[in-house]
């Protein structure tokens, strides 16, 4: 590892300024689980590291039936998983969280940094775009607002710009009677990174899909949003057809790599497999009227 | 037959002697080493896999503040050294030969200072046609990796026994088959380290993580160009050894030369990528072509193979693992008409070499699935074929393997109960298979010289506690606890009344060390030799003490008595104290040794190359997607015979691990290259199971007594991982009819044939 000189600010602001002042040469830490590894590997080797860890109050998890879930950038996938209104309200983002790494990572790992990595391979990112989720990002002159979505630009690269800070994601109210699935396939290992990752949520009205949002981790150079996939069902009716050509869409949709957990052809026709399961999971949780964390499924 | 009930301390499920220490982080690894002025040392590594060294500047990197040497070939003796075939030096002389091969390094006052001057050293390299694949390195005018090795063999084995043509011909079927293995990793918890010192005398001492100490003070004397008690070779303890840390590489080396060069202590700890590109030498990678002819009963009447093993750049322990992968497995059936041709080849990639199992699973990998293709094909149960071909006691290998022990029926009989094999059979669900194999491993192995023995030294202290000191050394495998257990048991006394000292090459007396399942059964053999003695002085001075006849007297709970006179007794610590202080007194101490009755294997490799050989059985059950080709073992048995359990928790221990490692090597694992360079050489791209990953695991061990083991005991720690793969692929080919012929299978490979089945 490369000598750098280290702070520790006590606010927002400081950190802010400390950002400003440094530029290309600072980078921001909080859980470390990504950062060390690249500092130690040497394709990282900044001049200055900003801790977080002394930012108060950065690692809340807030919730309200109006304004939705609000969770502090410095929140660990730990205290995110174990968070009673997380697995109340959002079993979704508690099937994502617990299934993310093992517990060891997700002690140390924060939602911010993870989703400011921008690494393909991560969970979260896709179950935040099928919830709709929004983040705030913040620098020493005020801060904006954008979605999930929009964030991912390039694999490993986001639309953080120079001098910013993820402070907070926000995640609108749930809805009830959502109807949701994650799957996560994961042939090697139960601590590897996805093969494929899909996140869906569904509104149903009778057998009718009123809005749907179908996201990806694994598949691209980015965590993705299948569009394309999407307009297939969006208020139309649910049935074996559609879901397969949906299916067979968003195959085509996604932009996989070959690698160590297999070919990019392969990871296509997983996404074919893995939306009709994910479709009829989630089919199958609003038919039973059970939402909860409790029936969370097995990973695929 | 004694029986396990009969012993004492033996057999039971006792603590880790050294657990204390491990779990609460007091024992001290090798990068708990710290000695005043230490340096620390970081290598250079070649970044082409064939090419000429020539020139190199070190200049640069010397003017780095902090830096206090840089050594290259020029600082060596140049001499070659390697396990069998001596093909290697600890810094490249005129050439590399793979990505990762040791070409320089550097001493520095800490680790990143050194790391900095290494990107200062400049190398001039004149890049050589490399070549990667065994089978073409084997053709006339491939590059030539090693000038006096023609055509890139490094050795090649040719055996017959009885009539192979003949035993075709009356065979009713025969099977043939070519299947692929792969280079594993052992990804032991702790990468290799070492910290050496040199002291003007002309003495090197070095704390190392090996599992080998006395054979690692012999190569690296070779390498250093020294006399071996040049060098004290102390073993710190060790996080996980595998075969990888049997040094056949060359960490300690370079501490060594570094160490002599600055004058000071240099500890050079192997990162995780140091580990994958030149650390531990992953398990040789075979291609395995298998021809077996079948009598209609199921009888093996006929077996052929060829193998072509590759070697990588040098050779360490490939040659011996070549030698089991083509004959060990003709120990676990009975027949006489064997063929084998195998091959050792160079290849510009990481040297292959030791590995749990050494050629074993390799090879059963290709065996065992041919032996289950003839049952589905003679319609036999593959419970019943292995019943049929078992080996038992008193059965001779077509190589000279003389079986004393074996229970390998009984194993197969355990693992159709525990799986209820007949019972799924009858009620065979689709997607979901059951599949069996069955192994034969050594308990040591005569290979190097006509020695595979073991010593060891009891003292008994004044406080009437025994202290063995032995050089096998404790690599996190149990053995240490496995020998107090054992020395308590003979001398009598208490298991907490013994202690067993670190292995140190300069305190303790030769042994060989850990590798070949040995430790148990040979270093067993030699404490319970050592006891006998110490117990007999005991008894002499005992004899004095009660005025007794020594015949008479027992030694039970730390206690001598007349037997039938349990009032009338002395302690041992009275024993031990009234033979010391008294005129012209002396301690009790004692010397053991055990050299197994096996025979050195002759030019044609007839032999008995270990004095007990140990068996075992295993089946799967396995759920096969047919939509990702995803497979999910639900259920996993192993019956294991090893003789006498010494310490049932160890030997759950060792069964579940090999199983573990045996599943990755089925099903996830392996070292993946693109012209040389690992493209996995981490922890994130290069997987092996987790505890989550593992199935639902039940095991056994037979009802079993090896007569020449240490209290009936055998070898255990390599024999659960070696059938594993086979038994994988046999239970997804009962579950979808497919087999996957190149480790891992993964599930696209499952997928893919799915497809091809369907054409």
């Amino acid at each position: 590892m490369v000598k750098f000189e280290y702070f520790e600010p006590n606010s927002l602001e400081e950190a802010c300024a400390l950002l400003k002042e440094h530029g290309e040469d600072a980078r921001l830490i909080a859980g470390g689980t990504a950062l060390i590894i690249m500092m130690r590997q040497r394709l990282l080797n900044p001049r200055v590291v900003i801790s977080l860890a002394d930012i108060p109050d950065f690692d809340f998890i807030r919730f309200d039936a109006k304004d939705g879930l609000r969770i502090g950038a410095g929140a660990r996938h730990r205290d995110i998983e174990l968070a009673p209104v997380v697995q109340e309200h959002y079993p979704l983002l508690y099937e994502t969280f617990r299934k993310v790494a093992q517990p060891r990572i997700r002690n140390m790992g924060t939602i911010g940094g993870n989703l400011v990595q921008g690494d393909p391979l991560t969970d979260p990112g896709a179950s935040l775009i099928a919830l709709d989720a929004k983040i705030t990002l913040r620098n020493a002159g005020g801060h904006r607002v954008i979605p999930v979505e929009n964030f991912f630009v390039d694999y490993y690269q986001t639309d953080l710009q120079p001098g910013e800070i993820l402070t907070e994601i926000h995640v609108p109210p749930s809805l009830p009677g959502l109807a949701w699935a994650h799957i996560k396939f994961l042939p090697r290992s139960q601590e590897d990174f996805a093969t494929v990752g899909v996140a869906l949520t569904m509104r149903l009205n009778g057998d009718r899909c009123q809005d749907i949002r179908l996201a990806f981790n694994s598949v691209a150079p980015i965590i993705m949003r299948a569009k394309r996939a999407e307009e297939i069902l969006r208020r139309q009716k649910v049935d074996d057809d559609r879901v397969g050509k949906m299916a067979e869409v968003a195959s085509t949709e996604v932009d996989p790599m070959d690698d160590n957990r297999g070919s990019a052809e392969y990871k296509r026709e997983l996404v074919r497999v893995l939306v009709r399961r994910a479709v009829k999971q989630a089919l199958e949780r609003s038919a039973t009227g059970k939402q909860g964390a409790k029936q969370a499924s097995a990973p695929a | 037959m004694a029986k396990a009930q009969e012993f004492s301390v033996v057999g039971q499920r006792v603590v880790r002697v050294e657990g204390y220490d491990k779990v609460t982080g007091e024992a001290r690894y090798v990068a708990d080493v710290r000695l005043p002025g230490m340096l620390f040392g970081k290598i250079l590594r070649s970044p082409f896999p064939h090419a000429r060294i020539l020139n190199i500047d070190t200049s640069k990197a010397e003017k780095v503040r902090g830096v206090k040497a840089v050594v290259t070939a020029e600082d060596t003796v140049k001499r070659p050294w390697g396990a069998f075939f001596a093909d290697q030096y600890p810094l490249s002389v005129g050439k590399v030969r793979y990505i990762g091969e040791e070409v320089a390094a550097v001493a520095a006052i800490d680790p990143d200072t050194a790391e900095e001057a290494l990107d200062l050293i400049e190398v001039e390299y004149e890049e050589l046609p490399a070549v990667f694949d065994a089978e073409q390195a084997m053709q006339e005018g491939a590059p030539l990796i090693h000038d006096n090795k023609p055509r890139n063999t490094a050795m090649t084995i040719d055996v017959e026994r009885g009539d192979i043509q003949k035993a075709f011909t009356e065979s009713d079927l025969t099977v043939e088959d070519t299947f692929e293995s792969i280079p594993q990793w052992h990804c032991a918890i702790e990468t290799i380290g070492s910290v050496a010192e040199y002291a003007p005398s002309g003495k090197y001492t070095i704390y190392m993580n090996t599992q080998t100490l006395f054979m690692a003070r012999y190569r690296i004397a070779a390498a250093l160009g020294v006399r071996e008690t040049d060098v004290r070779v102390i073993q710190s303890a060790v996080g996980g050894g595998f075969g990888g840390k049997s040094c056949d590489d060359n960490n300690a080396m370079v501490a060594a030369i570094l160490a002599r060069k600055t004058g000071k202590p240099v500890k050079t700890i192997n990162s995780r990528e140091d580990e994958f590109l030149a650390g531990s030498r992953p398990r040789v990678n075979m291609k395995i072509s298998v021809k077996m002819g079948f009598k209609k009963d199921g009888k093996i009447r006929a077996k052929q193979l060829r193998i072509i093993a590759d070697n990588g750049a040098y050779s360490g322990k490939a040659p011996a693992i070549t030698g089991v992968a083509a004959l060990r497995h003709d120990t676990c059936y009975k027949y006489s008409d064997v063929k084998t041709q195998a091959y050792l080849v160079y290849t510009n990639k990481i040297p292959t070499g030791a590995f749990r199992g050494f050629g074993n699973p390799s090879a059963e990998w290709a065996v065992e699935q041919a032996i289950d293709q003839a049952a589905h094909e003679l319609g036999i149960d593959p419970a019943e074929i292995a019943r049929v071909n078992a080996a038992e006691p008193g059965y001779v290998s077509p190589h000279g393997n003389r079986v004393t022990s074996c229970e390998l029926r009984q194993c197969i009989d355990r693992v159709e109960k525990m799986m209820e094999w007949k019972k799924k059979r009858a009620e065979k669900k689709p997607r979901i298979g059951l599949g069996l194999a069955c192994t034969v491993h050594v308990s040591g192995k005569r290979h190097f010289g006509d020695y595979d023995g073991g010593s060891a030294t009891i003292k008994i202290n004044e406080d009437g506690k025994a202290l063995i000191l032995c050089g096998e050394g404790e690599v996190g495998q149990g053995a240490a606890t496995a020998m107090c257990q054992i020395a308590a048991e003979e001398l009598g006394i208490p298991m907490e009344d013994v202690e067993i000292s670190q292995a140190d090459t300069d305190l303790t007396t030769f042994c060989l060390g850990a590798f070949g399942s040995r430790v148990t059964y040979v270093g067993g053999n030699a404490v319970k030799d050592a006891a006998t003695k110490a117990k007999q002085q005991i008894l002499a001075m005992a004899s004095e003490m009660l005025e007794a006849r020594a015949d008479d007297l027992v030694i039970e709970h730390g206690k001598v008595y007349v037997r039938g006179a349990e009032a009338k007794a002395v302690t041992v610590a009275d024993v031990a104290r009234a033979r010391l202080f008294r005129r012209g007194g002396s301690p009790i101490v004692a010397s053991g040794s055990f050299d197994a009755d096996s025979v050195l294997p002759d030019e044609t490799r007839y032999g008995n190359e270990s004095g007990a050989y140990n068996f075992a059985c295993q089946a799967a059950e396995v759920g096969v997607d047919t939509e990702t080709g995803q497979v999910k073992v639900l259920k996993y048995v192993a019956a294991s015979d090893c003789g006498t359990v010494i310490n049932p928790i160890g030997a759950e221990g060792q069964v579940e691990g090999s199983v573990a490692q045996g599943l990755g090597y089925a099903l996830i694992e392996g070292l993946r290259m693109e012209e040389g360079r690992p493209i996995n050489p981490n922890f994130s791209d290069y997987r092996v199971p987790s505890m989550r990953d593992m199935p639902d695991l039940a095991h056994a061990f037979a009802r079993s007594y090896e007569p020449t083991g240490p209290f009936g005991a055998k070898g255990l720690g390599e024999l659960g991982m070696d059938p594993t793969a086979a038994v994988i692929s046999n239970a997804i080919f009962d579950a979808v009819g497919v087999r996957v012929k190149t480790l891992p299978i993964t599930p696209e490979k499952v997928l893919q044939a799915l497809k091809e089945k369907v054409k």
